[in-house]
Order: C-alpha cells, then sequence, then structure tokens
C-alpha cells in the first residue's frame, strides 16, 4: 500500500471529517447566519473572544511554563516569566484597543476618507468617467459598469489601506516597539510582586548590572568556593600553614 | 496538498469538450468592459500613492507572517535589551530578549507547518464539495484552486498557458452558473469522493431570489431616502441662494472663471481655487459658494489642464447662464421649492425610485406567497417593464440581468458562511496549538541559550570547562 492514500485516510479521519462535522454545528450555523448578515456587533465581538482567549490562554500557558522550566536560569527565570505575563496583557490590551480603533473598519474607512476622500468626491468622479471614457481600450462603458468598477476599485483600496495601516500601526509598531518598551519596566514590577515573599535574590556572578547601584548578594563560583574550604582541608597546605 | 484529478476532469470536459462546441447560447454575456475590466482601468489613471496602497495591501498572508516574525524578531528585543526605563539586570533583559527571536522562528515554523496547511486543507475542502451545500464553492472554484489543478493535469503547461487555462475555466464555470440558474432555476454542485452531482432545491432557491430581491430594496430604498432627505434639499438651499445673492454669485462665478481661464496649468488653478476657498470660508452666507468652489476643485483631480479648463467652464458656464437666471426671478421661497420639484429630471428621477421599489415589492410578495416564479421569469418581466415602460422603470434597468445578480447573492452567501466557519475553525486550531508552541519555546529556548550564549545562561562552554580542568592541573590539584 502505497503512503499517499494512507495518509489521505488519515488527513480524512483526523481533520476533514472532524471540519464537516464542526460546520454542520448548530453554534457554527448561527455564527455563519451573523456573517451572511454582515452583522458588524457579532463578528466584532468574535474578533474580541478570540483575542482574549487565545493570548489570555497563551500568557498563562508562557508564564506558567517559564516559572517551571528548570532550564531557565534560576535569576532569570522570574523575570522571564514577569515578561511573558507584562507581554501578554498589554498585549491583550492593545490589540483590544487596535480592534475598536486603528484595525476597526470604520475607522479605517474614516482615515481613507481624509486622506484619500477627494480622489472620490461627485465632481472628482465624474472627470474620471470622462476619462474612462476616452479609453478606446476597454471601449464604451455604461454608467452603470463605471459606479459598479468604482464602488469595487473603492472597497478593495480601503482594503488594501486597513491591511497595510493594520500591518504597520498594530502588528508591527503597537505590538513589537510599545508593548516590549511597557512591557520590559512593568516585569521589574511583576517580578517583584512575584517575588514578594521570597528570601533576597541573589545574582550569579557573571551578571552585569548596568542599571540598579544597590549591592547585591553575589554567588562565588564553585571552583574558588572551593579552595577557600580547601584551606583548611587540604593536608600539605595544612602541614605548610603549622610550619 | 491532494488534488482530486477527476474533479479537474469534469470542469476539463464542460469548458472545453464536445459539450461546449454544442452549446446554443441562450445566454447573453455582455463582454465589453466588464466590472473588473473598470476597476483595473481605475486603478491605472489613480495618483501613484493610490496605486501603490493598491499594490502593497493586496499582499499574500505569508508576507504578513514575515511582516510580524521580522518585527518579533528584530524590533521586540530591541525595546526589551536596551529600556532605559527597567532596572533589571542588562543580562537578564538581554537573555529575555532573546526569547522573541526564538519565539520568531518557532511562529513561522508553527504557522508554515499548521496554519498554512490547515488553511489549504479548508480551502481544498469547499472547493471539492467535502462540506455540506451551505459550503460548496463547486459552482465557482477559487481562482487558486482551479491553478493547481491546471497545473497538476498538465505540467507540461507555461505559466502563460496556466493563466489563459484558468481565466476560460473561471469564464466558463461563471457562465454555467448563470446559465443553470436561467435555465434550470437551480444551481449544480459536486461532491467530494463521488462523480454524481446534486441540484439545489428550488426552496433554497427561492431563498436566494428572496434575498437578491431584498438587497436591491434595501438600495432603493436608501437611495429614495437620500433623494428626499439630502438631494432635495440640498438643491432648494442652492436654488434659494441664487434667488437672494444672484448678483454676487454672478460676479464671483465670473470673475473665478477669468482667473481660472488664465492660469496655464492645473497647479495655477488649483492655488486660485484654494485662495478662494480660504477667503469664503467661515461665511454662512457664502457656504453654498464655499460649496461650489469645493465641487471645481473636485474636477482637478484627473485627468489634464484642457481637461480641467473645459470642465469648469461648462459647469460656470451652467450656473450663471441657467441656473442663477432662472431662480432670480422668483419672488419666494415657496416658488423656490416647487420649481426644484416640479423640475422635471427630479420628477423622473423620484418616479423612478417609487417605481423600482413598487415592482421589487411585487415580485417579494409573489415569492413569499409561494407563487413559483422562476428567477428567468423575473428577469423576463423586468425587461417586459423596461420595453413597455415609463418613468417608474427608469431604474429597473439596473436590474435587467436578474439571473445573474442571484448568482452573485449565492456567491456571497456561500462565501459569508465559508468566512465565519474559517474564523472560528481557525480560532480553534490557534488554540489548540497554543499549548504546542508553548512547550516548545520553553523547550527550545533555553537550550538555544545554553549552546549560544553560555556566559548568559550562566553554563560554561565544553572549551572553557577545559581551560579550568588545566588550570587545576597546574595547580595540582587534579591527577589524573
Amino acid at each position: 500500500m502505497s503512503i499517499k492514500p494512507v495518509t489521505r485516510k488519515v488527513v480524512d479521519y483526523a481533520i476533514r471529517k472532524p471540519l464537516k462535522a464542526l460546520s454542520e454545528t448548530k453554534f457554527l450555523q448561527h455564527v455563519e447566519k451573523q456573517y451572511r448578515k454582515d452583522n458588524v456587533k457579532f463578528i466584532s465581538g468574535i474578533g474580541v473572544t478570540s483575542i482574549v482567549l487565545k493570548d489570555g490562554f497563551g500568557c498563562y500557558l508562557y508564564v506558567k511554563q517559564s516559572l517551571n522550566n528548570e532550564k531557565i536560569p534560576e535569576d532569570k527565570r522570574k523575570f522571564v516569566a514577569a515578561l511573558d505575563l507584562a507581554n501578554g496583557g498589554l498585549m491583550i490590551a492593545t490589540q483590544l484597543l487596535m480592534h475598536f480603533t486603528i484595525s476597526n473598519k470604520k475607522v479605517q474607512t474614516w482615515m481613507f476618507e481624509k486622506l484619500y476622500g477627494k480622489y472620490f468626491t461627485r465632481p472628482a468622479t465624474k472627470s474620471l468617467q470622462a476619462l474612462l471614457a476616452k479609453n478606446d481600450k476597454l471601449g464604451p462603458i455604461s454608467g452603470d459598469n463605471f459606479h459598479k468598477g468604482l464602488k469595487k476599485y473603492k472597497k478593495d483600496i480601503i482594503n488594501a489601506f486597513g491591511c497595510l495601516t493594520s500591518l504597520v500601526a498594530a502588528s508591527v509598531f503597537a505590538k513589537r516597539v510599545v508593548v516590549p518598551f511597557i512591557a520590559t519596566p512593568l516585569a521589574d514590577k511583576t517580578k517583584a510582586w512575584m517575588s514578594r515573599n521570597d528570601k533576597p535574590a541573589v545574582t550569579h556572578k557573571d551578571t552585569k548590572n548596568t542599571y540598579d547601584t544597590e549591592e547585591k548578594d553575589i554567588i562565588k563560583p564553585e571552583a574558588e568556593t572551593n579552595q577557600a574550604n580547601n584551606k583548611d582541608t587540604n593536608l600539605p597546605n595544612k602541614m605548610k600553614q603549622n610550619k | 496538498m491532494n488534488v482530486d484529478k477527476v474533479k479537474f476532469n469534469n470542469i476539463s470536459s464542460t469548458a472545453y469538450g464536445q459539450t461546449l462546441q454544442n452549446r446554443k447560447n441562450n445566454v447573453n454575456f455582455k463582454g465589453a468592459a466588464s466590472v473588473s475590466d473598470v476597476t483595473t482601468e481605475i486603478n491605472n489613471l489613480m495618483p501613484k500613492k493610490l496605486r501603490t496602497i493598491y499594490k502593497l495591501g493586496s499582499g499574500s498572508e505569508l508576507r504578513d507572517i514575515i511582516i510580524n516574525s521580522l518585527g518579533t524578531a528584530f524590533l521586540a528585543p530591541i525595546f526589551i535589551k536596551w529600556n532605559p526605563l527597567s532596572k533589571t539586570d542588562e543580562d537578564t533583559r538581554t537573555y529575555s530578549a532573546w526569547r522573541q527571536p526564538v519565539s520568531a522562528a518557532l511562529a513561522v515554523g508553527t504557522q508554515g507547518l499548521i496554519t498554512i496547511p490547515f488553511d489549504r486543507i479548508v480551502v481544498n475542502m469547499v472547493n471539492s464539495g467535502w462540506f455540506n451545500d451551505a459550503h460548496n464553492k463547486t459552482a465557482f472554484k477559487d481562482e487558486k484552486y482551479i491553478t493547481k489543478l491546471v497545473k497538476n493535469n498538465h505540467p507540461e503547461f507555461t505559466k502563460e498557458r496556466v493563466e489563459q487555462e484558468v481565466s476560460k475555466i473561471q469564464k466558463q464555470q461563471n457562465e454555467d452558473l448563470i446559465r443553470s440558474i436561467k435555465e434550470k432555476d437551480t444551481i449544480t454542485l459536486q461532491h467530494a469522493n463521488t462523480t454524481k452531482t446534486t441540484q439545489i432545491s428550488s426552496e433554497e432557491m427561492r431563498k436566494y431570489k428572496i434575498a437578491t430581491l431584498e438587497d436591491i430594496l434595501k438600495s432603493e430604498t436608501e437611495e429614495l431616502k437620500k433623494f428626499n432627505e439630502v438631494k432635495i434639499p440640498q438643491r432648494i438651499a442652492r436654488s434659494e441662494y441664487y434667488r437672494l445673492h444672484a448678483s454676487e454669485a454672478t460676479k464671483f462665478l465670473t470673475d473665478l472663471q477669468q482667473e481660472v481661464n488664465k492660469a496655464k496649468d492645473k497647479g495655477a488653478i488649483e492655488k486660485i481655487l484654494t485662495s478662494k476657498e480660504k477667503s469664503l470660508k467661515g461665511k454662512a452666507q457664502d457656504k453654498e459658494l464655499l460649496n461650489i468652489v469645493q465641487e471645481l476643485r473636485g474636477m482637478l483631480v484627473y485627468g489634464k489642464t484642457e481637461d480641467a479648463h473645459t470642465n469648469i467652464n461648462t459647469k460656470i458656464d451652467k450656473i450663471v447662464k441657467k441656473h442663477i437666471p432662472m431662480y432670480q426671478q422668483l419672488d419666494s421661497k415657496e416658488a423656490v421649492v416647487n420649481t426644484v420639484k416640479g423640475n422635471e429630471d427630479i420628477i423622473k428621477r423620484k418616479a423612478g425610485l417609487d417605481g423600482a421599489i413598487e415592482k421589487i415589492n411585487g415580485f417579494l410578495e409573489r415569492l413569499k406567497n409561494n407563487e413559483n416564479i422562476t428567477s428567468a421569469q423575473i428577469e423576463d418581466e423586468i425587461k417586459a417593464l423596461i420595453k413597455n415602460g415609463d418613468n417608474n422603470t427608469s431604474r429597473l434597468k439596473k436590474y435587467e440581468e436578474f439571473t445573474k445578480l442571484v448568482a452573485e447573492k449565492y456567491k456571497s452567501t456561500i462565501e459569508a458562511n465559508i468566512k465565519g466557519f474559517k474564523r472560528i475553525s481557525g480560532l480553534l486550531v490557534a488554540t489548540l496549538m497554543l499549548p504546542v508552541s508553548c512547550w516548545l519555546l520553553n523547550w527550545v529556548y533555553p537550550r538555544f541559550m545554553d549552546a549560544v550564549f553560555p556566559n548568559l545562561s550562566n553554563k560554561k562552554h565544553s572549551n572553557e570547562a577545559h581551560e579550568y580542568i588545566d588550570k587545576a592541573n597546574q595547580n595540582g590539584e587534579v591527577h589524573k
């Protein structure tokens, strides 16, 4: 038996059939009905739920796993987890803010109209129509087709504008610049809160401290510590000392 | 992704086979300038900035993933490591900052291996008829899916040949869809794992016809509302202004016309109009003149200087020579209102809107009362009304290709269903993937740091460990 039919069967049973079953659930039918009606409130609600559910759950998992990850050095573990928590919380807040502002269709349309609305005013489109009528390439264009074409163009370009603004403002600037910039100092506070019941923190001796001027307990490296202890236990040295 | 060859053969035979040659062209597909041709040409006439937005904004999902990941990998770490507001030591911040590029690399991997393939599976399922009728796109398959089918069946085709074939198949499937609605008042669907086809029930078709008529009714009602509440009052206000300020308006506009005619290019016209606009702003009684200047500015957006001159002159001449003399002789506002409302164009337009609403309501009522009326019958009745018609049927011309509108409604309904389904299933998959991606990051990240930045993770490289041992040997503390 070749691999292809087997893979197909696996995909059928593991993915396609469950997806088909999902598509026939009452919940999905309700969701699709709202999408058919273009119910903005409902669709927006799904967006918000998606952000809170996905990012909230993700944040919980990342924080929990970072805190319990023994592979991360102990003196850095809480900060990593704190940064995960601050980042996650801020990410939810930012995404929600973006969802209702720059990534919002109404806001994007408003911004587009403010910036480029003059290209779509009635007098402007009238001269555009006149220009298009002179175009031999297309032949005669009915008024109805011109308006349909213009409507489609405007819809497409507002979508394109929305994609670009969301990508630059939300995905790049807000999520990758603003969030880490605020999350890092916030993580200091979160870490302090996480460590409120801990013994005083010890910092590894190799760790550079460029900002905090307070003295910290520094762990001496094992070799040094052993050497110090060996002072008493090393027999030849002891004999030398006794001499 | 697997692509069903049988399905392609179905398309292929319909598209290019004997059936096509023998088919009588009962349906008239008006070629010339289609809506998408007009859209493309409009884009060519737009200024460069809008063309750039149009081009860049229609990018692929992959591009978004890459930009997002580049942001995570290169921007976010900068603001963690070199954060002036943080008091945490630099090493810890550097150690944490490296989590970002590692997570970006993993995100690309996860999305490449899970999200995109999952999306493709759904696309293939809807295009091959795996789902129920509400999510079945076999009557209007996606361009990408058709391209894949053509490539799979004809690996020898060049890129251009593939594009030609895809375009032919798309055109053919669209014509088949409209023809099926027109001739049989149904839509034929294919299904996965079988060569049998099914047809949409008459009850379902009735729903699509009703939904199409309701859309038309909504659009006509909104247009009528706009006409009554915005356009007519605006026209009355402007006409009343002409009546009360005929001489100022005439002087202003003729002066403006002379100035514009002296201007050598569009930039100079723009300057003149801007200065006029500034001088009129804030003066309540000149609001109408300000509106006129703004309308004239709109005429500069497209075309050459000659076009701008012609359009501006035509508009000013119409106002000065026709509208102002017509309204200045009236003695009251009431007379202005009656003149505006009695205008032939206004009467025709209102009658057209009222007529369209009445006729569409008539069709809707018949369908809702379970009268067995096909899309073709509605189309024929609309055409007959236009043929025999008066002012009342002028707006119906927009809807004379009714079967085409039903086909569009059918497509948008299925698309909306699929969009809703994709949103929820995508959310589900992303949520289910979270524990996996989280575990993966927690596994890879510390190991990556140990291997690449041992000093940050407080681990010594094996060569450093050797140095310690050698040093110890020299001191005579370790003996082999």
